[in-house]
């Protein structure tokens, strides 16, 4: 079943609200909590980026009995340096996002960690799709 | 035994949707023109005890008369401080146990003496267990009805709990053991304890984290404060007993932030309301609030002294407790009870309740979940609640889960009708 929802970069306080709403179904599906956990921490990171780098997107979850996958898809500027943007503590956010306590730079070495398998196609001033797979 | 304290008065109960609406974990449905309570779901938080204009919500609790006449030999009263903080004018706690024995209670075990054990142990717990980021934080046990909100709708989250035991469990196991110490047989010890709120109540009735609670029963604050009202005033100096086992530290738990106050960590979030705790305890498990060392959550406004079976308003309460603080920095203390050591570690893990999963089948959930919100765009998407569901996207997931009929939306029956006419 797939389940897609839209990530508005025009309304930073509604950020975070698909993964919400993304975890209120996974725990309709009894999947188990500590994997819950996983996806939503790497959701909302990947989420809070789409709205913090990328104006917006959308994200597609695709979920079966032995997977979830997580895929986000922005039309933002690309990621320039990808082994950069894995480093811990890297972050080209704006004193502005950081003011509203992003850009602390975890949060793609975050999405690797906590995902069993992360996808990065990117290309500068086209976008960015990053794709999140998680065993069930 | 009944496992949730809060009940319907059915006869008072005129089907109106106000408690559905507030219900924190949708445990309310209206059917046939009265609530029923979804006893898998409810969390004894009174949130439908405050709401109800009709009272025909109520906390089932032990009544007082028939505790004073129970035949125990040793009748305990077990008072928490949110109790200091309801008596317009007095600061002086021994004042207010000493009136707890001369309505006929034999001994008063102050609950404060067990938050000032729980807060030296919660101390150390952190200490030897730190979290990791990826963790989360610590978050108290001590409300019962945020634990039972976490098994109910953040499983996630149980691992995160300390796995300590309440201050009320604590101070009854010290007075069992103390009066045995005395000569009194174990079945001859009745401990009540004096509660604020209906989730204490189900926590002595069906312990979550020990096997068997050493309170015996709970009766409610409303009903013991009105009884030792006039007895606080008229009790002469002279009279006053030493009876207080605690200090401002262990006293301090009736508020928010009392709790944590007293762990001397660098970072602490404490959070009241059950809707605020909601969002902390969704924002923890997005992985938001990771660097937090502990989380102090409770279910009522203000803490234990807002609770629904209070009987003063939190923000009175929260003022006075201020003054009742203030003059109990040092205070005479009963110092026979005082200095024991009980063991405080849970007992048992805590049970993942599971209430939100649609079916053991994933096959099957994803089938429902598609059916569900099939229906949900046929619906108004106004949340009525003519139904008796708060709102069309539970009523839809009641009508795929087979327990309720779709004819009860009036919306979809109106143009069904509107349909049939044109036909």
């Amino acid at each position: 079943m797939i389940f897609k929802y839209q990530v508005d970069a025009a309304a930073p306080e509604l950020a975070g609200r698909a993964s919400t709403e993304f975890k209120s179904v996974l725990k309709q599906l009894g999947v188990n909590a500590k994997i819950i956990r996983k996806i939503s921490i790497a959701m909302y990171e990947g989420e809070i980026n789409m709205v913090i780098h990328a104006n917006g997107g959308e994200i597609t979850c695709t979920v079966d009995e032995k997977q979830i996958e997580v895929v986000m898809a922005d039309s933002g500027p690309g990621i320039p340096d990808l082994d950069l943007a894995m480093t811990a503590g890297w972050s080209t956010a704006s004193q502005e996002a950081r003011e509203l306590g992003f850009g602390a730079g975890m949060g793609m070495p975050n999405m690797k960690r906590f995902s069993d398998e992360m996808d990065v196609k990117t290309k500068v001033g086209v976008g960015t799709t990053l794709t999140l797979r998680f065993n069930l | 035994m009944n496992a949730t304290s809060v009940t319907l008065l059915a006869e008072r109960c005129v089907g109106c949707t106000t408690c559905i609406k507030r219900c924190p974990t949708e445990a309310i449905r209206v059917r046939d023109g009265r609530a029923h309570i979804i006893k898998e779901r409810c969390i004894d938080c009174g949130m439908c005890i405050r709401v109800c204009k009709h009272k025909a919500k109520v906390a089932v609790t032990r009544k007082l008369d028939e505790i004073l006449e129970s035949p125990y030999k040793l009748k305990v009263a077990l008072p928490p401080p949110s109790l200091y903080s309801q008596f317009e004018g007095n600061r002086n706690v021994n004042r207010i146990l000493t009136a707890l024995r001369k309505i006929g209670f034999d001994e008063v075990v102050d609950v404060a003496m067990g938050a000032e054990i729980i807060t030296a142990a919660t101390k150390q717990f952190i200490e030897e267990n730190p979290r990791s980021e990826i963790e989360g934080p610590w978050i108290s046990s001590a409300c019962p009805a945020i634990v039972r909100l976490i098994q109910n709708r953040f499983p996630s989250l149980i691992d995160n709990i300390i796995p300590l035991i309440s201050p009320m469990e604590t101070a009854a196991r010290i007075a069992r053991e103390h009066f045995m110490e005395q000569g009194y047989k174990d079945e001859e010890i009745g401990i009540f304890f004096i509660t604020p709120c209906p989730a204490k109540v189900a926590e002595v009735w069906n312990p979550r984290m020990v096997e068997k609670s050493a309170v015996t029963d709970a009766v409610s604050m409303h009903e013991v404060f009105y009884k030792i009202r006039p007895f606080i005033k008229n009790i002469p100096e002279e009279e006053i007993q030493v009876l207080q086992l605690c200090s401002a530290e262990g006293i301090r738990w009736a508020n928010i932030g009392g709790e944590s106050e007293g762990l001397g960590l660098k970072d602490v979030l404490a959070v009241d309301g059950i809707d605020n705790v909601i969002e902390v305890l969704d924002q923890i498990e997005n992985g938001v609030i990771q660097r937090v060392e502990f989380v102090e959550a409770n279910a009522c406004t203000g803490g234990c002294l807002g609770g629904p079976l209070a009987v003063e308003n939190p923000f009175s309460a929260k003022t006075r407790m201020k003054k009742v603080l203030r003059r109990n920095e040092n205070p005479r203390c009963n110092e026979a009870i005082m200095g024991k050591s009980v063991p405080v570690e849970a007992e048992k893990e805590i049970e993942d309740l599971d209430n939100l999963q649609l079916s053991s089948n994933m096959q099957d959930a994803l089938r429902i979940m598609k059916e569900r919100d099939a229906l949900v765009e046929k619906l108004p998407k106004i949340d009525c609640g003519a139904c008796g569901a708060p709102s069309c996207f539970a009523f839809a997931q009641d009508v795929v889960c087979g327990e309720v009929d779709v004819d009860n939306c009036i919306f979809l029956l109106k143009n069904r009708m509107h349909e049939k006419e044109e036909e």
